[in-house]
């Protein structure tokens, strides 16, 4: 069991360097996603892993790098992609959700479309603790947004920020449900 | 009627094709210079008609013959059926008469006048290799031209296979038993293939004869059938793009998949297929997704499940390469090019069996060779009580 839980801190981390994982299922647009966050010039360098579920394979568990933050990308118009994010997040350390994790929510504007409920989606993500980005991946600007959105959290994450621990992100963050403040 | 023919074939064509069509038709010679091509179809339909009225002797037959080039010209925009010619004493038709055109021509007008009394065209051609007719059976008013009462038929020599295009039900009986007497068969059975593409529904429908290991053979081999002049066309591989930032966790899963896949349907593009239909009678299995529907395992869940789009096998493929069914396929999808059919049913063997003991209770009277059926619909219910 713990084999397979994926944790922040049982790795050094690389210097000067940003790892983030993407998770969502396959025809998400990770690859968009993760080309627009490399393709964002920053001083520190950005690596990118994807996988369509967790938990990851143990066999390359060596070459892999610590990973600073994870992104659970949702599709609203395909069901399948909620279902592998549910399954996803039992293998990930709860420490990731102190401010080291997001949900990406993708295609929210056709609700005529729409697989998933926004409320589901958001109340997973109180569930989890965790902040949610909506957006879309159609347009260059959509992407390039997003990316910037993803690695600014990301960045806090890995500690390249001064003063600014990912801890202190997501307590002055509000849950979305109104009712639970 | 040679008037409304004409500009039936004159609509049908694209205005840069007719040129071409009507050399290769070959009736008019120089004439074909008069016909201005760049005015609008009604102006040239009534050239043609009039360059036409100028030179003598434009029968039925020769329009038939423009007819059925367009037709090959355009074949896409039929839908073919294919049939299977059985004989019970040899394997395949080998009568050397049927590869002849003129033969052919003669041998198909004499059968097709016995059965229709009313007026008929027969043109044949061939093209590649491959023998084109066209039969016209007048049904409506003299003079009138109605293009479906034209029958279009592909015969690909020495081959058990025959195509047809979509005929009218009143003439079925007799048009069938007209060409079971021209080929010389003893049945003609519907395979229950159909499609636009009448090369991939020959290939398909040849293929039936090579399953399981001559089938892994043939898919991995870039040979083709010797039928087929076209090589086969690799399909393109969608490489999976390396970047040093950028890595797939799952990139070894991806790369297994690819290659069951390739194993199943080989490296080449697969035979076009307009149309996948499963009639499928089996017990209902998503339960777990729609909890409202109760279990009832006597009573099969009946639906249709339908794949449409220009390609239909390359498509089940690319579904599983972009992940988005669960590995491996069942059965009758892996084996999809070689089963030479596109309308199959599936159901349980249990479910089967209920199946005949339903129509064994209606229909017990007049079935007269149903003992061996009903013994077996009674031993079911027996079975689930065990269970």
């Amino acid at each position: 069991m713990t084999a397979t839980v994926l944790k922040p801190h049982n790795k050094l981390p690389q210097y000067n360097t940003v790892t983030v994982l993407l998770v969502g299922a396959e025809g998400t647009g990770k690859h968009e996603l993760a080309k627009g966050i490399i393709s964002i010039d920053e001083p520190f360098s950005v690596q990118i892993r994807t996988a369509t579920c967790l938990p990851l394979s143990t066999e390359d568990e060596e070459s892999r790098p610590r990973i600073d933050f994870i992104c659970f990308i949702v599709d609203l118009t395909n069901r399948e992609s909620m279902r592998v994010v549910e399954e996803s997040v039992k293998h990930v350390d709860l420490r990731y959700f102190l401010g080291r994790s997001c949900f990406v929510a993708l295609k929210v504007k056709c609700p005529e479309k729409r697989g998933v409920g926004l409320e589901l989606v958001s109340e997973f993500c109180d569930h989890y603790g965790a902040p949610i980005l909506y957006g879309a991946l159609e347009t260059d600007q959509e992407q390039i947004t997003l990316a910037k959105q993803i690695l600014n959290m990301a960045k806090v994450s890995a500690g390249l920020v001064n003063n600014i621990s990912p801890l202190l992100i997501d307590s002055t963050r509000r849950p979305y449900d109104t009712q639970l403040l | 009627m040679q008037k409304q023919l004409l500009g039936h074939v004159v609509s049908r064509t694209r205005t840069k094709d007719l040129k071409p069509i009507l050399e290769r038709w070959g009736w008019l010679e120089q004439e074909v210079e008069q016909i201005d091509l760049s005015k609008t179809k009604r102006e040239i339909t009534n050239s043609l008609i009039e360059v036409c009225n100028q030179k003598e002797g434009l029968t039925k037959d020769v329009c038939g013959e423009l007819d059925l080039i367009c037709t090959q010209e355009y074949s896409t925009k039929k839908q073919w059926s294919v049939f299977l010619m059985e004989k019970e004493d040899e394997h395949y038709i080998s009568d050397s008469n049927l590869s002849n055109p003129l033969k052919l021509k003669k041998k198909l007008k004499s059968e097709i006048t016995v059965f229709f009394e009313r007026e008929n065209v027969v043109s044949v051609r061939m093209l590649n290799g491959v023998l084109w007719m066209r039969v016209y059976i007048q049904s409506g008013p003299r003079n009138m031209y109605r293009s479906s009462d034209t029958v279009y038929i592909i015969y690909y020599p020495r081959t058990q296979y025959i195509l047809l295009s979509r005929y009218k039900k009143s003439v079925e009986s007799y048009l069938i038993q007209s060409i079971q007497n021209v080929m010389g068969c003893d049945k003609l059975t519907n395979s229950l293939l159909t499609g636009t593409h009448y090369e991939s529904l020959l290939q398909l429908a040849l293929d039936r004869k090579s399953q399981g290991d001559f089938s892994r053979y043939r898919l991995q081999q870039v040979q083709n059938l010797p039928l087929l002049q076209k090589p086969p066309q690799k399909r393109k591989v969608s490489e999976f793009e390396r970047e040093p930032n950028l890595q797939c966790e799952d990139e070894r899963h991806k790369r297994q998949r690819t290659e069951e896949l390739d194993e199943c349907f080989g490296p080449n593009e697969q035979p076009l297929l307009q149309k996948l239909e499963f009639k499928v009678a089996v017990k209902f299995r998503g339960t777990s997704a729609i909890p409202s529907i109760p279990v009832d395992d006597m009573q099969p869940f009946r639906c249709r499940v339908k794949f449409e789009g220009p390609s239909v096998i390359d498509g089940i493929r690319n579904l599983a390469e972009c992940g988005l069914v669960t590995m491996p396929y069942p059965k009758y999808l892996r084996s999809v090019h070689t089963l030479g059919k596109n309308h199959i049913k599936l159901a349980d063997k249990t479910a089967m069996q209920h199946n005949v003991s339903q129509v064994n209770q209606s229909h017990a009277e007049q079935n007269e060779n149903t003992p061996a059926k009903n013994t077996r619909s009674r031993s079911k219910p027996r079975t689930r009580t065990r269970t």
